[in-house]
C-alpha cells in the first residue's frame, strides 16, 4: 500500500473516531474527572509534598490513566465488535495489509490517547498556574513519557489482541484495569500507587521534600509493559494475517 | 387498558428473565459486603452495623444492578432488530413505560425479599435492641426508592441517547456525583448512596428516616420528570431525537408534568425544613454583649409542648420586662421555627424575621413601647427544628421522636440576649413530652411531674433565661456516692444487662479516685452532686460541663468494652471525658488556642491512667508513639512547611487543614510537650505536683482563662524548652 492510500485511510478513521459522539463523551469525561481529582485530591499534595511536586503530578496522571485507558479499549471496542466483523469481508478487500491495519488501529487509538492526555495535562498545568503561581513545568516532561507510552501500548496490544480473539474480552480488559488500578509497587501501570508511596520512604530534602526519583525496578516494569505491548500489537498482526490467508 | 396489558406481559417475562434473576441475587447478596469490606468499629452501634450498612451498601450496589438491568432490557429489543416490528403492534411510549414499571414492581418484591432474608439473623444479632418496624422502614425508606430512582435515570438516560455505551457514561457520571468528594456530606445531593451519620440503639430516633424518606422522595420527583420527558425522546419512523420529540410533544401530554415533577423535586430541595440555609462553617462572633442592667427581667415562664407524631414544638414564651429596652431589639430562634404571635401588655407588636441563619439561629427583631414597664411580652412559637447547617453532617442535635427527645439553645427558647434577670434561675419551664421518657434540663434530672392521663406528662423546673439542653430518653438513673460526692450516673436502659456485666459503676469509682489522688478533690458545682450522663451516638461526642459529663453511647456497647487491644479506643474516651472534670469545663478553666487548650491536659492525664491500669507498654504505643506519628506526618506536610500557600488555597480546604492542624496540635502535640516537660521537672510525681498545685488554683484562673504561659510559670520552664525537635 502506497503511503498516500495509507494516510488517507489514516485520516478517515481518525475522523471517525474523533467525531464521534461517543468519543467526545469520553473525553469530557475524562476532562471533568481529571478537573475533580485536582480539586480534591491533588490539592492537598501526595505524600506530604507540594500538589505542584513532580511527585504528586506523576500521581494525579497515574489516577486518570485508569479512565482514559478505558476509553482506548472503548475505541477499540468498536473496531472488533460483531457488526464491524460483518464488514470485515469488504474492509479486507481494501488495498492494505493487516499489519498496516493494525498500525492506524494504533495510530488512531495512540492520537485519541494522545488527546486525552493533553487535555489532562494541560488541565493540570492550568491548575498550578492558576492556584499556585507555579510555572516550572520541564521536569514534569519525562515522568509523563514514562508513565504514558508504556501504558498505552500496553493496553492498546492487550486490547487488539483480546479484541481479535474475542470482542468480549476487551470488555473483561476493562475490568482488569479497574482492578490494576489497586496494583501498588514497581508493576503499578498507572504508576500512582508508585509515586504516592515512594516519597514516604525517601529522606526528605533541604525544601522539606523527598528529591524526585525513579527506581530502576520501576524504570525496567516500564520497559517490560512497552515491550509486552509492542508483542500484542505484533501478535494481533500476525494472527490477523494468517486468518486472511486462510479466507 | 393497554398500558396494563403491555405491563402484565413485560412483568410476566421478566419473572421469567435469567438477567431479572440474577440482578436480584447480586442485590441481596450486596448487602453484607459494606460490613465485610469494613471492619466493625467500636465508634458504631449495632443499628448501625447490623442494619444501616447493609441497608445502605445493598441500596447502592443494587441500584448500580437494576440500572444495568434496566439498560439491557430497555436496549433488547433494537439489539434484537425487532423494534420496527414491536413499535408496529404496540405504541413504543406505552411498551417503554410498561418495561420500566415492570421492573420497578420486580425490585419492589426483591426490596421486600431482601428484607425477609435478613431478618432473621439481623434479629437474632441485635438481640433485644431489635425494632421489626424500624428494620423494615430501613428497606422501604432508602432500598426501594433509591432502585427505582436508578432505573428512572437509566431508561431516561437509554431513551435520550439510545446508546448503550452513552448511557452507561451519563449514569456513571450521574452516580459519579453522587459517590464523589463534592457530596460527601450532602442529604440532598446523594441519591445513589443516602447519606446517614449513625443510629442509635439506646436512644432511638426517626430523623434519619425523615430526612431519608424526604431526598427519597425529591429525587423521586426528579427522575419521574426526567424520565416521562424521555418518552417524548422514544424514535419515531426511525428518524433522530429532534423529529421525534417534536412528533411525540403532539401525541403524548407528558412534558407539563415532566417539568412540574421536576419543578417540584428542585423546589423541595430548596425549601427542605431539616438543615437551615446558614454557612458551612461555624461563624465566630465579634460582638460583645453589653447587657444595660436597666434592661430588666423579673420572671420567666416558659411552656413547652413537644409533639413527637410530627416533631415539632408548640410553645409559649412570658418575658415579666421592668424597663423594656430601647429601640430596635433582636431574638434568636431556631431557623425552623415561626413566631405566630408576639404581643406586648395583651398588644401585638409589630416583629420581622431575617432569612440570614448563621449557627443555627435565625434573627427576630422586634421594639418594645418604652414607656410601658413592666409588662409581660408573650412570644408564641412553633415548627419543626432545623440543624445547624454546620454540624449537620456529624450530629443531630435537635429532634423530637417518640422515643428520643434533644433540642439545644434556640431549638428550645428564644435567646433574648439584651436583658439582665438578675437571677440565677428566673424561669420556670413546664414541659410535655410522652410520659415514658426521663428528661434532663440544662443537664439536670428533673423530678417534678403530673400526669396528664393521655399518654403525656408535663414537667415543671426552675431555670435560667437561657436554657442550653434538654433531653429525654429511655434512661436508667443510678444514684451512688464516693466519698461527699454523690453521683448520679445516667444510661440507655438497653445497656442496663451490659453496665451490670461490665462493672462500669466501679469503673467509674476508680477514674473519679484516681482523679481525686493526683489532682484533688473534684470541684462540683452542684453541691459535691456529678451526673454523668450517656449520650446518644446521633450526637457525636462527648463533652464536660460544671458537674455534669457526657459521653457518646457506643462507649458502653459490648464490642467496645471487651476489646483491650484498640488502644485508645472509645472505652478510653469515657475515662478522658471524666478527666475533663479536672481539665476544661468548670475545673480548671483552659484558654482554647491553637495549641493550648483542656484537651492536652486531659490526654496526658488520660495516658497517665491507661499507664497506670494497662502497663507501660500499653500506653507507650497507644499513646505516646501514636502521638509522635501525628505530629511527625503535621511537620511533614507541605502546607505546614509552607503556609504562604495555605492562603492561596480556596477557603474550604484552608479551614479543613488549619482546623485538622488544631486537632493534632491540641491532642497530640501538646500531650507530647507536657510528657517532655514531666522530664524536665523531674518526673511523674513532680508533674501530678504541679498539676495538684493549678487544680487547687484554678478560682484565680475562671475570669480569664488558664494560658499555655501561665502553665509555663507553675513548671518554671519557658516554651522553648518544650518545643519538640
Amino acid at each position: 500500500m502506497n503511503k498516500m492510500c495509507f494516510l488517507k485511510i489514516l485520516c478517515y478513521e481518525l475522523r471517525r473516531a474523533l467525531m464521534n459522539r461517543l468519543f467526545l463523551g469520553l473525553l469530557l469525561m475524562n476532562g471533568l474527572s481529571a478537573w475533580f481529582l485536582l480539586s480534591y485530591d491533588i490539592i492537598r499534595g501526595t505524600a506530604y509534598t507540594a500538589p505542584f511536586s513532580v511527585w504528586s503530578y506523576c500521581t494525579y496522571l497515574g489516577r486518570t490513566l485508569p479512565v482514559a485507558a478505558v476509553t482506548v479499549l472503548l475505541l477499540l471496542s468498536s473496531y472488533y465488535s460483531k457488526k464491524q466483523k460483518q464488514v470485515e469481508i469488504l474492509t479486507a478487500a481494501a488495498p492494505f495489509s493487516p499489519f498496516d491495519q493494525v498500525t492506524i488501529r494504533t495510530v488512531t487509538a495512540g492520537i485519541c490517547f494522545l488527546l486525552i492526555s493533553l487535555v489532562v495535562i494541560l488541565l493540570a498545568l492550568l491548575f498550578y498556574m492558576r492556584l499556585f503561581g507555579f510555572r516550572n513545568f520541564a521536569p514534569f516532561i519525562l515522568p509523563s513519557v514514562l508513565l504514558l507510552l508504556p501504558c498505552f501500548i500496553l493496553v492498546n496490544g492487550l486490547g487488539q489482541l483480546l479484541g481479535s480473539l474475542h470482542c468480549g474480552l476487551i470488555y473483561v480488559l476493562m475490568m482488569a484495569v479497574l482492578v490494576l488500578c489497586n496494583v501498588t509497587g514497581v508493576f503499578d501501570l498507572f504508576g500512582a500507587g508508585y509515586f504516592s508511596s515512594v516519597p514516604l520512604t525517601l529522606p526528605a530534602g533541604a525544601d522539606g521534600e523527598p528529591a524526585f526519583t525513579v527506581g530502576a525496578g520501576f524504570i525496567a516494569a516500564r520497559l517490560l509493559y512497552l515491550a509486552l505491548g509492542a508483542a500484542c500489537i505484533y501478535l494481533t498482526a500476525a494472527l490477523s494475517a494468517r486468518k486472511s490467508r486462510k479466507a | 387498558m393497554r398500558l396494563f396489558s403491555l405491563y402484565r406481559v413485560e412483568f410476566r417475562r421478566l419473572l421469567l428473565s435469567r438477567t431479572a434473576a440474577i440482578a436480584a441475587i447480586l442485590s441481596i447478596l450486596s448487602l453484607p459486603l459494606g460490613n465485610l469490606l469494613t471492619a466493625f468499629s467500636g465508634g458504631r452501634s449495632m443499628s448501625a452495623h447490623y442494619i444501616l450498612t447493609p441497608v445502605l451498601t445493598g441500596t447502592t450496589a443494587g441500584a448500580i444492578v437494576w440500572a444495568v438491568v434496566m439498560i439491557l432490557e430497555a436496549d433488547r429489543l433494537q439489539r434484537s432488530c425487532v423494534h420496527v416490528l414491536t413499535d408496529a403492534v404496540a405504541p413504543p411510549a406505552f411498551l417503554s413505560a410498561a418495561r420500566t414499571l415492570a421492573l420497578m414492581t420486580l425490585s419492589a418484591a426483591v426490596t421486600v425479599l431482601t428484607a425477609l432474608v435478613y431478618l432473621p439473623c439481623t434479629a437474632s444479632k441485635m438481640s433485644y435492641l431489635f425494632s421489626p418496624g424500624f428494620y423494615f422502614a430501613n428497606f422501604m425508606v432508602f432500598m426501594l426508592p433509591t432502585w427505582w430512582v436508578s432505573i428512572l435515570f437509566a431508561d431516561a438516560l437509554y431513551q435520550i441517547t439510545r446508546r448503550v455505551e452513552l448511557t452507561c457514561i451519563l449514569y456513571i457520571a450521574l452516580a459519579g456525583v453522587s459517590i464523589s468528594g463534592i457530596a460527601a456530606s450532602d442529604y440532598f445531593m446523594r441519591w445513589i448512596n443516602p447519606f446517614v451519620i449513625t443510629y442509635s440503639d439506646g436512644f432511638p430516633t426517626i430523623w434519619p428516616l425523615r430526612i431519608g424518606l424526604y431526598t427519597r422522595v425529591l429525587w423521586l420527583g426528579i427522575a419521574l420528570g426526567i424520565w416521562l420527558f424521555s418518552i417524548l425522546c422514544i424514535r419515531r419512523y426511525q428518524r433522530g431525537l429532534v423529529f421525534s420529540i417534536l412528533r411525540n410533544i403532539q401525541k403524548l401530554p407528558v412534558l407539563i408534568p415532566a417539568v412540574m415533577f421536576v419543578t417540584a423535586g428542585i423546589l423541595l430541595w430548596d425549601f427542605q425544613p431539616f438543615i437551615d440555609h446558614g454557612p458551612d462553617e461555624y461563624v465566630a462572633s465579634d460582638n460583645v454583649w453589653e447587657i444595660d442592667d436597666a434592661n430588666r427581667i423579673s420572671a420567666i415562664r416558659y411552656s413547652l409542648d413537644l409533639d413527637p407524631a410530627t416533631g415539632t414544638l408548640s410553645a409559649k414564651a412570658e418575658y415579666d420586662i421592668q424597663v423594656p429596652c430601647r429601640g430596635e431589639d433582636v431574638l434568636n430562634l431556631n431557623p425552623g421555627y415561626t413566631i405566630t404571635k408576639m404581643t406586648y401588655d395583651g398588644e401585638n407588636i409589630p416583629f420581622r424575621t431575617v432569612d440570614s441563619d448563621i449557627n443555627g439561629q435565625r434573627p427576630t427583631y422586634f421594639e418594645l413601647p418604652e414607656q410601658l414597664c413592666s409588662k409581660t411580652l408573650v412570644i408564641e412559637y412553633s415548627g419543626f427544628p432545623t440543624q445547624g447547617k454546620y454540624w449537620s453532617n456529624s450530629m443531630v442535635r435537635d429532634t423530637i421522636d417518640r422515643d428520643y427527645i434533644s433540642l439545644s439553645s434556640v431549638a428550645i427558647v428564644p435567646i433574648l440576649e439584651n436583658y439582665y434577670t438578675g437571677v440565677d434561675e428566673a424561669a420556670v419551664a413546664d414541659i410535655t413530652i410522652p410520659d415514658n421518657l426521663t428528661p434532663f434540663l440544662n443537664h439536670e434530672l428533673m423530678t417534678d411531674s403530673v400526669d396528664n392521663g393521655d399518654g403525656t406528662r408535663t414537667w415543671r423546673a426552675r431555670c435560667p433565661k437561657y436554657i442550653g439542653d434538654l433531653t429525654a430518653g429511655y434512661y436508667t438513673v443510678d444514684a451512688f456516692r464516693i466519698g461527699d460526692l454523690a453521683v448520679d450516673f445516667a444510661y440507655g436502659t438497653a445497656y442496663e444487662e451490659i453496665v451490670a456485666k461490665n462493672d462500669i459503676q466501679q469503673t467509674i469509682i476508680d477514674i473519679l479516685t484516681y482523679g481525686t489522688e493526683h489532682y484533688g478533690e473534684l470541684f462540683s458545682a452542684n453541691n459535691n452532686h456529678l451526673l454523668l450522663r450517656q449520650e446518644s451516638a446521633m450526637f457525636g461526642g462527648g463533652y464536660a460541663l460544671r458537674g455534669v459529663s457526657t459521653w457518646f453511647e457506643t462507649v458502653l456497647a459490648p464490642d467496645t468494652l471487651s476489646d483491650t487491644d484498640k488502644g485508645a479506643s472509645a472505652t478510653e474516651v469515657f475515662i478522658h471525658e471524666m478527666l475533663h472534670q479536672w481539665w476544661g469545663g468548670l475545673g480548671l478553666s483552659c484558654a482554647d488556642e491553637e495549641l493550648w487548650s483542656s484537651e492536652g491536659l486531659t490526654v496526658y492525664s488520660t495516658y497517665r491512667l491507661v499507664k497506670e491500669k494497662y502497663g507501660e507498654l500499653y500506653a507507650q504505643q497507644y499513646y505516646v508513639d501514636a502521638w509522635k506519628e501525628a505530629v511527625d506526618e503535621q511537620n511533614r506536610s507541605f502546607y505546614n512547611r509552607h503556609p504562604e500557600y495555605l492562603d492561596l488555597l480556596p477557603e474550604l480546604y484552608q479551614a479543613q487543614i488549619r482546623s485538622a492542624n488544631k486537632v493534632i496540635n491540641q491532642y497530640q502535640r501538646m500531650p507530647l510537650m507536657i510528657l517532655k516537660a514531666e522530664k524536665l521537672v523531674g518526673g511523674e510525681d513532680k508533674m501530678d505536683e504541679i498539676l495538684r498545685q493549678m487544680y487547687a488554683e484554678r478560682d484565680q484562673y475562671q475570669e480569664n482563662d488558664f494560658y499555655f504561659t501561665d502553665f509555663l510559670n507553675y513548671l518554671g520552664l519557658t516554651e522553648e524548652d518544650l518545643n519538640l525537635e
